[in-house]
């Protein structure tokens, strides 16, 4: 059984809801991730929502929003999908073809945000490597 | 089996003077993460192409989305493309040497006709490269 644990990257980059778009949009650059955990901030790693490069486009490029938004503006802060580090990768695979997602915030125990999980990292594991 | 008979016809496209927030709107409203760049929509000849992920993390973030031309952050040099007339285990090889997840069709003047996913490809069986030979 491979977990979790085993495949995320761990420490993963993470915004707050103050956190401005243009500095999460710098963030989300060349890191190859899509997805930023948001996260309640002063020391605490408690997930509060999640933004994607998706949502950034959608709902602030395409609304034409004056320069000034913050991830608060456009996060997803509900129904939030989410793996935990001892769970197996296939539950979460599953997972994510069910909530149709790629990259998923992975939670401690303690329901701190400790890492990112993408479709490739579960992949990688489970395939060969194409030649 | 041909890149023709497993691309997406008449996609979406936008002029390459455009606005970053029209492009957005286009990937919103059509539920597309890509979008070939043409130089107008009438001749409607390939010029770049452009992600979502390019309008978010593309460029310097600190120009107005509603003037800065799509051009800005397109991706223009080198791309890749394919004729209707490409056998498609061939432009899925292509596109996975070239790590890249829809290649744009052309037609021998430049028109973009289609685009080709690895998705749409994939779910042919009999277009399926043998990915371990």
């Amino acid at each position: 059984m491979t977990t979790v644990a085993e495949v995320m990257t761990a420490a993963p980059d993470t915004v707050t809801a103050e956190t401005s778009i243009r500095d999460a949009a710098f963030r989300l650059r060349g890191r190859g991730r899509s997805l930023l955990p948001v996260v309640e901030g002063g020391g605490s790693l408690r997930l509060v929502g999640v933004i994607t490069d998706r949502d950034i486009v959608e709902r602030c490029l395409a609304a034409e929003h004056e320069g000034g938004c913050r991830v608060g503006d456009h996060m997803t802060a509900t129904r939030l999908v989410v793996a935990r580090t001892g769970e197996e990768i296939g539950v979460v695979g599953a997972r994510m073809e069910l909530a149709r997602v790629h990259t998923l915030p992975v939670l401690d125990d303690a329901d701190q945000v400790v890492g990112i999980v993408g479709r490739v990292d579960l992949i990688a594991r489970v395939a060969p490597p194409l030649r | 089996m041909r890149a023709r008979d497993v691309m997406v016809s008449h996609p979406s496209v936008v002029p390459a003077d455009a606005s970053v927030a029209r492009a957005a709107r286009l990937m919103r409203d059509h539920r597309v993460g890509v979008l070939p760049v043409v130089d107008d929509l009438f001749r409607r000849r390939l010029v770049g192409i452009v992600t979502d992920r390019d309008l978010v993390c593309r460029g310097d973030c600190g120009e107005d989305p509603r003037s800065e031309p799509v051009r800005r952050r397109m991706t223009a040099g080198e791309l890749v493309r394919v004729s209707g007339d490409a056998d498609v285990a061939d432009v899925m090889r292509l596109m996975i040497r070239s790590g890249i997840r829809r290649v744009p069709v052309v037609a021998e003047d430049g028109r973009v006709i289609g685009i080709v996913t690895l998705r749409d490809a994939m779910a042919r069986p009999e277009s399926r490269p043998q990915l371990h030979s």
